[in-house]
């Protein structure tokens, strides 16, 4: 494939060029309510270039026969732009990377995944659930016209779960998703029955639990709904194509500016991390889709706003050097500014201390519905778990209390910060086609005073 | 590849059921923003979509390498036969169809994309807009299908015409049209205008109310509804039991003035004459002047609820292809008229549901949200959220208009064909802080 991919490159006139080729092996068994729904396998590849001259021009082909075709267009497309597309240079590599797998893919019998979900169906007594466990092994190269050479082989496990539970006539819902970068060691490192079993007592609970008191309480937010706030307001608006308007019919565009570095978003104990190094994380990776090196990222830092996420598109457009953010969610995807871990770096306090100072306050464990709008500023957390604080104790379970909050809003009354930190897993939509990847979010437990809660 | 070689290779091997879908698929796409293209694409794919059955066992794929597609499923039907059986299957349609012949533009092919981009762009510059944004598409698909039982071939095509234009103040105004038709595209500078004119209408925004609302929603806005709606109309959800379509069959519970079918027959680009079990597709009422009338079924999900298929599948997983609602009487200026307090809203996006059994849910109005007094728009609004009940909101449609466009967007709106709809009482929400 090297040696076609090589004749491709060396056969493109252009200023830039760069060729990827993608194979993605993947299995899915889909569980709903104690019948084995469907069994469905993989085999997805082909092969794609971009092409920069007076403009961009982009092919993609699974047909080998198609190949010459498609690069060809793709040289006519990319002749057809005004001249100007800035590109930040950088550096060259070369290198290979994969991820261990400590109980690899291949081995994990079929059988052995449908009586691991079975299992956990049988032990809920839930009326309504589904299943869903995916495995794939991503099979990467890419190459460019510069001279960088990235092989890559990347698998990931991932299981979903959707469960609704009905009490006296008054339903209850939860959905998750935990994914790894790595084997089927995702059932060591996470007891998903045990979860689920917690999970299905919570919804009860809450499903006889009144609806969450009105007015303005001290909060104190779980992990999973930090993550998912660090992911909608912090990591989308800092996606410079974002903040540049390249998105903005589709997923939109940032309330933040180019020119914003260094403003105030929030209190100085609030920092927000991207890091697509994290060991085991779902969104894991090496080198980007650009073949730039992957670092850590300070999108907010110490409460300002602080560095954005850049291909080579946006860096090149705000004359800065790309931190490896390009992702393609596949083979026939356009690699675009895009998160990965997401997370609020956790602070010195224990649960209890967070919680201990609060007189009137509200525990939201966890989130059901949440949107956002298209400049990342105006949001809506709905609670899934969620419970009283009163005095510093934890006291009754709650039903659905709402958080109706922009982002300065959120990120100000930020007041103290716990030292535990989870993550859970997503499928972050951005693009168009639209472009699923793999990501994490998380942090730990977060104090915010005086919220008006509905 | 000749499908049906290959089906009946595939037919001796330790299988009962087989259903192979060949796809030929050449789509062309320009994504601009800042009034400026930024890329051009295009995908030149071939795949085969694979259904086997062997008893109640099923498995499923899609090849893309089609040239192993004989040595990949004879590898596919040993795993097969090691599955558990699936309760929920009751086979794929064994009835002989007769299909609707199948229609296609093919001067869509021969259109300028780059030309059509240019001139949407200018358009919406022309009624004010600062900035432009935006994505076209053109698919051609060439689809051929073979089961035990039935084979058919269908070559479709259409375009996607998305629109996104900005004021000096960063609102927005959108369109985003869709058609297998050239006709509907001739002038796409008049799509430009129109996202343009909504932009320049909102001028600088105030921040928006909460409280009870009457709603005029644009097409597109309640497109984005009624696309969340239908999956959940499909007979997995129902089944699972997480729908809030669950135990309504028959039931009156929408306003009288809502119908809304799924019309793939219907010709503009979800268009299709067969479902992946080569069932001749058909208009389904699934609400009919209020009534819940059918759920989306394969004919495996209507065995099990003892009714016959609408030509949806997804075997497993019966999904709706195109969302066409009857129209009214009076113009989208009379509806209008009849606001003495309201909104007029053009566009909706993440929309997302606590309640999937009920239809709690909420989303985010974009694209042009405009305050209504005694049928003036008074001032454009921002930073609102609709946050209702899916069947309060059916229930409560005052009246739709006669107009009807054709509209898709993203992954947020399938391709509709609906009109303006009113709808009373609709509970906006805004944030605190």
């Amino acid at each position: 494939m090297e040696d076609l991919m090589r004749k491709i490159l060396d056969g493109i006139e252009a200023k830039y060029a760069e060729v990827r080729y993608i194979k993605v092996l993947g299995e899915e068994v889909v569980v709903k309510n104690g019948v084995v729904e469907g069994v469905s396998s993989s085999e997805e590849g082909g092969i794609a270039v971009r092409i920069i001259n007076e403009g961009v021009g982009f092919a993609a082909t699974n047909r080998m026969d198609k190949v010459e075709d498609a690069v060809r267009v793709a040289e006519k497309l990319s002749r057809k732009g005004d001249g100007n597309v800035p590109f930040s240079q950088e550096k060259t590599y070369e290198d290979s990377w994969s991820v261990e797998e400590k109980k690899r893919i291949e081995n994990m019998a079929l059988e052995e995944k449908i009586k691991y979900l079975l299992d956990i169906d049988r032990a809920l007594k839930a009326p309504m659930k589904i299943q869903t466990l995916h495995d794939k092994i991503v099979e990467k190269i890419y190459m460019n016209s510069e001279g960088t050479l990235i092989r890559a082989r990347i698998p990931r496990v991932e299981y979903f779960y959707m469960m609704g539970v009905m009490v006296d006539g008054n339903f209850e819902q939860s959905y998750r998703q935990y994914g790894i970068t790595g084997g089927y060691e995702i059932f060591d490192m996470y007891d998903l029955k045990g979860i689920l079993l917690e999970e299905e007592e919570a919804l009860t609970k809450v499903a006889r639990a009144k609806k969450s008191p009105e007015g303005v309480f001290d909060l104190v937010i779980g992990p999973e709904v930090a993550g998912i706030i660090a992911h909608e307001s912090c990591g989308h608006p800092s996606e410079a194509d974002r903040i540049l308007g390249r998105e903005a019919a589709q997923a939109g565009e940032s309330f933040t500016e180019p020119d914003m570095v260094g403003e105030r978003i929030g209190s100085e104990i609030v920092n927000v991390v991207d890091d697509p190094t994290i060991e085991h994380s779902f969104g894991y990776y090496r080198y980007d889709e650009e073949g730039i090196p992957a670092r850590r990222r300070y999108l907010y830092k110490e409460g300002r706003i602080n560095e954005f996420l850049h291909n080579r598109e946006s860096a090149g457009k705000m004359g800065v050097h790309s931190n490896a953010a390009a992702r393609s969610s596949s083979w026939n995807r356009e690699p675009i500014a895009r998160m990965s871990t997401t997370f609020f770096e956790p602070g010195d306090y224990s649960f209890e201390e967070l919680v201990e100072d609060v007189k009137m306050g509200i525990y939201m464990k966890s989130f059901t519905e949440w949107n956002i709008d298209d400049i990342r500023y105006n949001q809506k957390y709905v609670g899934r778990e969620a419970y009283l604080i009163e005095n510093g104790e934890i006291k009754e379970p709650v039903k659905r209390p709402v958080l109706e909050i922009t982002t300065p809003g959120f990120y100000s009354r930020v007041d103290a910060i716990g030292k535990d930190l989870e993550f859970y897993a997503g499928t972050c939509g951005k693009g168009d086609p639209m472009q699923g990847v793999d990501v994490w979010m998380g942090g730990p437990h977060i104090r915010l005073r005086n919220m008006k809660m509905r | 590849m000749d499908l049906e070689k290959l089906i009946n290779k595939v037919l001796k091997m330790d299988v009962d059921e087989v259903s192979l879908i060949l796809e030929e698929r050449d789509r062309r796409q320009i994504r601009y923003s800042n009034n400026r293209i930024d890329i051009s694409k295009l995908w030149l794919q071939k795949s085969l979509q694979v259904f086997l059955a062997k008893g109640k066992k099923v498995f499923s794929t899609t090849i893309w390498d089609v040239n192993k597609a004989e040595e990949m499923i004879q590898r596919y039907v040993k795993i097969l036969g090691n599955l558990p059986e699936n309760k929920n299957f009751f086979g794929i349609n064994p009835e002989k169809q007769s299909y609707n012949r199948e229609k296609m533009d093919s001067s869509l092919l021969d259109m300028d994309l780059e030309w059509i981009a240019r001139e949407v762009i200018d358009g919406a510059v022309e009624k004010g807009a600062r900035r432009v944004a935006g994505v076209i598409y053109r698919d051609h698909v060439k689809r051929e299908i073979a089961t035990n039982y039935n084979s058919h071939k269908e070559e479709v095509a259409g375009i996607d015409i998305v629109v996104r234009a900005f004021n000096e103040y960063r609102n927005a105004g959108q369109e985003a049209v869709t058609t297998a038709e050239s006709r509907d595209i001739e002038n796409p500078r008049e799509i430009g205008e129109r996202a343009g004119s909504i932009a320049s209408m909102s001028g600088n925004p105030k921040a928006g109310k909460e409280g009870k609302f009457k709603v005029l929603f644009h097409p597109l806005g309640f497109g984005s509804l009624v696309s969340y709606s239908m999956q959940f109309a499909s007979a997995f959800m129902i089944d699972s039991g997480m729908s809030f379509f669950a135990d309504k069959l028959g039931k009156k519970i929408f306003s009288e003035k809502f119908t809304l079918y799924d019309d793939p027959t219907f010709f503009c680009s979800g268009h299709r004459t067969f479902d992946e079990e080569a069932t001749a597709t058909r208009r389904t009422p699934l609400v009919e002047k209020g009534m819940v009338k059918n759920y989306l079924h394969s004919y495996s999900t209507a065995k099990k609820f003892d009714t016959t298929t609408t030509g949806n599948a997804g075997i497993i997983r019966p999904q709706p292809w195109q969302a066409v609602m009857e129209n009214g009487s009076k113009s989208h200026e009379d509806l209008l008229n009849d606001i003495d307090r309201g909104l007029f809203i053009v566009n909706l996006w993440y929309t997302r549901f606590q309640d999937y059994r009920n239809g709690d849910f909420s989303t985010i109005p974009r694209d042009g949200i405009f305050y209504i007094e005694n049928g003036e728009i008074k001032e454009s609004w921002k930073g609102i959220r609709v946050s209702d009940n899916m069947q309060r909101i059916f229930s409560s449609i005052l009246d739709v208009s006669k107009e009807r466009m054709k509209v898709k967007w993203w992954d947020e709106v399938l391709p509709s064909y609906l009109p303006y709809v009113l709808v009373d009482g609709v509970n906006i929400t805004r944030s605190t802080l």
